[in-house]
């Protein structure tokens, strides 16, 4: 039998359920219960039984509905780039601070999504160094959080 | 008296002023970019109100929630695409009228429809909800937890689509909001041994994940990153003179209470409003020919109700502290940073606050008014700002907000995970609004069911024993047979050939409820 998408979504939340209720089981309570509570466990225990009574009913009512794709193959290469440049630019911004970092990937953000439009190089930096600037007058200056220096340079 | 002067102080402060323009000029921009909304915009400023006071912080977002609410008929009219479920009917006379070259009459039509469904909505819900707020001091936990409980099911059963995928959506917010210390007794869960999630899910990195990095990263993959081709003759003025306008004053009033009426129902927003107000207008016009061809009346309609529709959702939100809509839940999460409690005291203990949020959303819409007048000419450049260039900055702002709430890198990761927590949502079909509903009344309701069962020994019982709070779980759960019947009633319909109006309305445009 060969499952849909929206069945194996269904099957995976019910084993994520199963996951919770065995977590939940494993709780400990730092004191002795008070009278008539129910303690720590019990809430997130409902919510993970409730979780796999509802995944069995989107199992059996989204059985039979149609299987439309939520992106094409395209839409998923666009998710990854998109992802993976916020996750290198949260990693450069962990070692090289947040300056650089942000002067280096606004500029790559905006190329990764520019499809098929053609960029000017002098308004691409220009749009970089204010973007990196306002923010960090606005962040570090105004609001007062004095944002990543960098591992490299601590 | 002393309210007004208090709030009439707070607001006119030239700096809280200029906040308040200047988060009704951001919420305009957020309404009018299609796919982005007021809920995106409020995510991505909570991290700046978070350094402002608490009453500077809710004037700041609630201008930003009026703007936002109102910006979304820009689009529609302009470029014949609703920004926001709300304007969706908007397209259907807004823009045949703008594409006949009379712009400025449709976009002058919105505006001032849009003014009046806020203004009078707000000040009608300022009236009811001291008097909703007087009952909701009375209520013990029983109650309140059984509020929230109907809160979350009503806003499930009563949108649109499969309510297991709703109930699947609000459980995994619930299961989020159990993270870290639990109420009462200060058990650890779920946090592996992390330390940064002893606090639990932190609330900006969740919604600014969810709401702005996801939805970003949707609408590019789906390509929907194009900009327009807008004609921008016969942008001046605005085209109708009031009498004209006013002449229309029954179609006004019947729409503002349509509106007002949807919107405080959980569940039911601005986004059904203005089909149902649309589709009475229509059938009950002495030309219903002449709607889809860029007829007054359409707009009104439209305009008029999903802006009503505002005051009747900040009714459950400030009388009783529960939200009945992502960005009322948005707003709820703001106060909460600041450390005020939601729920039915909200009103009681912190009347200033909730005056001046009233005080704002007037003002707000009175400035809208104002900005979108003088502004007209501006909407084609915003609505042609390159998506590339407004992503990326969107995008970086979310990371340096994410980590300046905590002062961690930890965070931002956090809002990357909640980003893929979005997109894998989309994926199952389920919908964020019930998610973040979970997530901001998880806490309550487990708080409040452990504080009834605490309270007397009788357990369970007093929750099904005590009047208000029996009759509050009978709702939920009699709703829950809601969507079973509406779909078997919906599939008669069909058969027999007898669609109403709104069913067929709300299938022209296919646009995500945030």
């Amino acid at each position: 039998m060969k499952l849909n998408k929206n069945q194996v979504f269904s099957v995976l939340l019910i084993a994520f359920a199963g996951f919770v209720i065995y977590e939940t089981t494993q709780l400990q309570s730092l004191f002795a219960p008070a009278s008539g509570d129910v303690g720590p466990r019990f809430f997130p225990m409902a919510a993970a039984v409730c979780l796999v009574i509802c995944s069995i009913g989107k199992l059996v009512t989204e059985s039979k509905r149609s299987d439309k794709p939520l992106f094409t193959g395209e839409g998923w290469r666009r998710v990854g780039i998109m992802f993976l440049l916020l996750v290198l630019y949260l990693v450069a911004m962990t070692w090289l601070g947040y300056l650089i970092s942000t002067l280096v990937f606004t500029p790559l953000l905006v190329v990764a999504m520019k499809e098929e439009r053609r960029l000017q190089p002098i308004a691409l930096v220009l749009f970089s160094v204010a973007t990196t600037a306002l923010l960090y007058v606005v962040f570090q200056m105004v609001i007062q959080v004095s944002l990543p220096v960098g591992k490299l340079f601590r | 008296m002393d309210m007004l002067v208090t709030v009439l102080r707070e607001m006119l402060t030239p700096s809280n002023f200029l906040i308040i323009v200047g988060g009704t000029i951001l919420g305009i921009i957020f309404g009018a970019v299609p796919g982005l909304s007021a809920t995106t915009g409020i995510a991505l400023m909570l991290p700046v109100s978070f350094s402002m006071t608490s009453t500077t912080g809710i004037l700041f977002l609630g201008s930003i929630y009026v703007g936002g609410i109102s910006g979304g008929l820009i689009a529609a009219i302009l470029i014949g695409v609703p920004g926001t479920p709300a304007s969706v009917a908007t397209c259907f006379d807004g823009y045949p009228m703008a594409k006949n070259g009379r712009a400025s009459r449709a976009l002058g039509i919105g505006i001032l429809s849009s003014f009046l469904g806020t203004f009078f909505s707000v000040l009608i819900s300022m009236f009811f909800c001291p008097l909703l707020a007087r009952f909701a001091v009375r209520m013990g936990p029983w109650e309140i937890f059984s509020l929230c409980f109907c809160a979350i099911i009503l806003v499930v059963t009563m949108s649109k689509g499969n309510m297991f995928n709703g109930l699947i959506a609000g459980l995994l917010g619930i299961l989020v909001s159990c993270i870290g210390i639990a109420p009462i007794d200060g058990a650890k869960r779920f946090t592996f041994g992390v330390v940064n999630l002893l606090s639990g899910i932190n609330q900006i990195g969740l919604m600014l994940g969810v709401f702005a990095v996801a939805t970003l990263i949707k609408n590019f993959a789906k390509g929907d990153t194009k900009t327009p081709e807008i004609d921008t003759k016969g942008i001046s003025g605005f085209g109708i003179s009031l009498r004209e306008y006013f002449s229309h004053w029954l179609l006004i009033v019947k729409s503002f209470f349509i509106g007002l009426w949807i919107g405080f129902l959980p569940g039911l927003g601005a986004g059904l409003a203005n089909l149902v107000a649309y589709a009475q207008a229509k059938t009950s016009s002495k030309t219903p020919e002449k709607f889809g061809t860029g007829w007054d009346e359409g707009i009104i309609a439209s305009e008029t109700s999903n802006n009503a529709a505002i005051g009747g959702a900040i009714i459950p939100m400030v009388a009783l502290g529960i939200p009945g809509d992502t960005a009322t839940a948005m707003l709820i999460g703001g106060l909460m940073i600041h450390g005020i409690d939601a729920g039915p005291l909200l009103m009681t203990n912190n009347p200033e606050l909730v005056y001046c949020f009233f005080g704002v959303l007037l003002l707000g819409a009175a400035l809208v008014l104002v900005l979108q007048f003088f502004g007209m000419r501006s909407f084609p450049y915003i609505l042609r700002t390159p998506v590339c260039y407004l992503y990326s900055a969107i995008l970086i702002i979310c990371v340096v907000g994410a980590y300046s709430d905590s002062r961690t890198m930890f965070n931002c990761w956090l809002m990357l995970v909640m980003g893929v927590v979005g997109i894998l949502m989309a994926l199952g079909n389920l919908p964020t609004s019930p998610f973040i509903l979970g997530y901001i009344l998880g806490p309550m309701l487990e708080t409040n069911l452990r504080k009834g069962m605490t309270y007397t020994s009788d357990g369970f019982l007093p929750f099904i024993t005590r009047p208000v709070s029996a009759v509050l779980l009978l709702v939920a759960l009699g709703s829950l047979l809601w969507p079973f019947i509406r779909d078997y009633r919906e599939a008669r319909k069909k058969e027999a050939g007898r669609e109403s109006e709104v069913d067929k309305l709300s299938q022209a445009y296919e646009v995500e409820e945030d």
